[in-house]
């Protein structure tokens, strides 16, 4: 019986020893964003759990993340976050996989990758942002939003460059945030986790 | 003397068929169908005996969403204007745009909430687990809803100390980046060893093994499906089905 890569990864990665370390991961997505919001940052680094668990044990992981994160959010504080699935599956995919190529090794590779995964992350958000929110978003970004509509920008536009000005700066912060805590994870606890070579 | 019948959970699954028959409207009806179902789903949620849970979330979130999205959309789209008042004119293809984005979202978020505000999240995953679903899908969504109380009871404990030791929530945002790491380290390290025990015992109860070598897999057979509440639930779903192919041809 043939399998896809999908399926492979996804019985490698989700085995009895990385499940708590999936739901620690989204419990802590959700966290940090609050530890954003607790000592007044303009950003949201909701995805910092995500990108860990990319990191530390694969790309499948990093999407069941991403996802359990969402649909955690969405049933107990904002039913909104449901619909941005999409973009945490994205964002953990491509987490795990600039993990296996190396980029959490430098301080410089790990920016780069962060800031290509804002990218990433704009385009799949503004879809989902300007169809169910008609651009809006009840964040400090709204500002933005509101600036290209008045010049303008279509609301897909609007959304799209929004996403542009704001999620490069946010993905990478969270790509360094990640990259400090690798550095800070004793060996003798990297070495029990399945992507300890990523760190 | 408690029966082990009283033991059992109902899953009404009506509630589910309620929640996906909104939906289907919201993505395939037209906006004057909409307005029909968002009263009809209204007059459900309000009868709903939770239905101060459905309108919290609603009122809190999608209300304001809403009403900025009637300005944004209202000032700045390219139309023919509608309501002048002062010096702002509001367009009409805005507020008919802001009009339909605001019904959709509406109806979505009140359908997931009619659903989640009247069953519960244990008897969510037991029938979940009972309909075939990956028991491993099950426990993550179990374990990080426990996890979120427990790091930010952590949190706090950490925020607390922390403050006590300096911390300045008023200064730059760059020194309040630093702030971030007296914060996230301690969590993170303290949860994820925890994490890799915790993945320890589960592999030594055998988790993987076999499916009734947990709790979670031998209580299946104690769901008790309302079949008349699926019944209903499915010819509800199959008039909305059929209404939305109906409105292909008008």
């Amino acid at each position: 019986m043939r399998h896809t890569i999908f399926e492979i990864n996804f019985e490698k990665e989700i085995t009895s020893s990385t499940i708590p370390l999936i739901a620690f991961g989204a419990a802590l997505n959700i966290v940090v964003g609050q530890t954003a919001q607790l000592i007044k940052l303009p950003l949201y680094l909701d995805s910092v759990g995500t990108i860990l668990i990319a990191c530390l044990v694969g790309p499948v992981a990093g999407m069941i993340t991403g996802a359990f994160a969402n649909l955690t959010l969405g049933f107990f504080f904002n039913y909104a976050f449901i619909f941005f699935i999409p973009v945490t599956l994205v964002i953990g995919l491509y987490s795990g996989i600039v993990a296996r190529l190396g980029a959490f090794k430098k301080w410089y590779t790990t920016l780069l990758a962060g800031v290509v995964q804002g990218l990433l992350a704009a385009l799949t958000s503004a879809p989902i942002a300007a169809f169910m929110f008609g651009g809006v978003t009840m964040g400090g970004t709204d500002f933005l939003v509101l600036y290209f509509r008045a010049i303008g920008k279509s609301v897909v536009e609007s959304v799209f460059l929004q996403g542009l000005a704001a999620d490069p700066v946010d993905k990478s912060l969270s790509f360094l945030v990640v990259y400090i805590l690798l550095s800070r994870i004793p060996r003798p606890i990297l070495l029990r986790l399945p992507g300890y070579g990523n760190a | 003397m408690v029966t082990p019948e009283e033991f059992k959970k109902t899953y009404n699954p009506l509630y589910q068929y309620v929640a996906f028959s909104a939906i289907a409207a919201a993505f395939f009806f037209r906006i004057e169908a909409q307005g029909i179902i968002l009263f009809l789903l209204l007059l459900v949620a309000t009868l709903s005996k939770n239905r101060h849970r459905i309108f919290r979330g609603f009122l809190k979130f999608v209300l304001p969403l809403i009403l900025i999205g009637y300005i944004i959309n209202g000032l700045f789209f390219v139309g023919s204007p509608a309501v002048i008042i002062g010096h702002l004119t509001f367009k009409k293809e805005g507020l008919i745009f802001a009009t339909r984005v605001g019904l959709r979202l509406t109806i979505l978020v009140i359908s997931i909430g009619y659903f989640f505000a009247n069953v519960d999240n244990d008897t969510i995953s037991e029938y979940l687990i009972g309909k075939g679903a990956d028991r491993r899908f099950v426990y993550v969504y179990i374990l990080s809803v426990a996890m979120v109380q427990l790091l930010r009871d952590k949190l706090r404990r950490i925020y607390i100390a922390q403050s006590a030791r300096g911390l300045d929530t008023t200064r730059n945002i760059f020194v309040r980046i630093k702030y971030l790491f007296p914060l996230l380290v301690p969590l993170s390290l303290t949860y994820l060893a925890e994490s890799l025990d915790r993945g320890i015992a589960l592999k030594a109860a055998g988790f993987m093994a076999d499916k009734k070598r947990n709790e979670m897999a031998s209580s299946i057979s104690e769901i008790v499906i309302n079949n008349r509440g699926r019944t209903i639930g499915i010819i509800l779903f199959l008039i909305t089905l059929a209404i939305a192919f109906a409105q292909m041809f008008v």
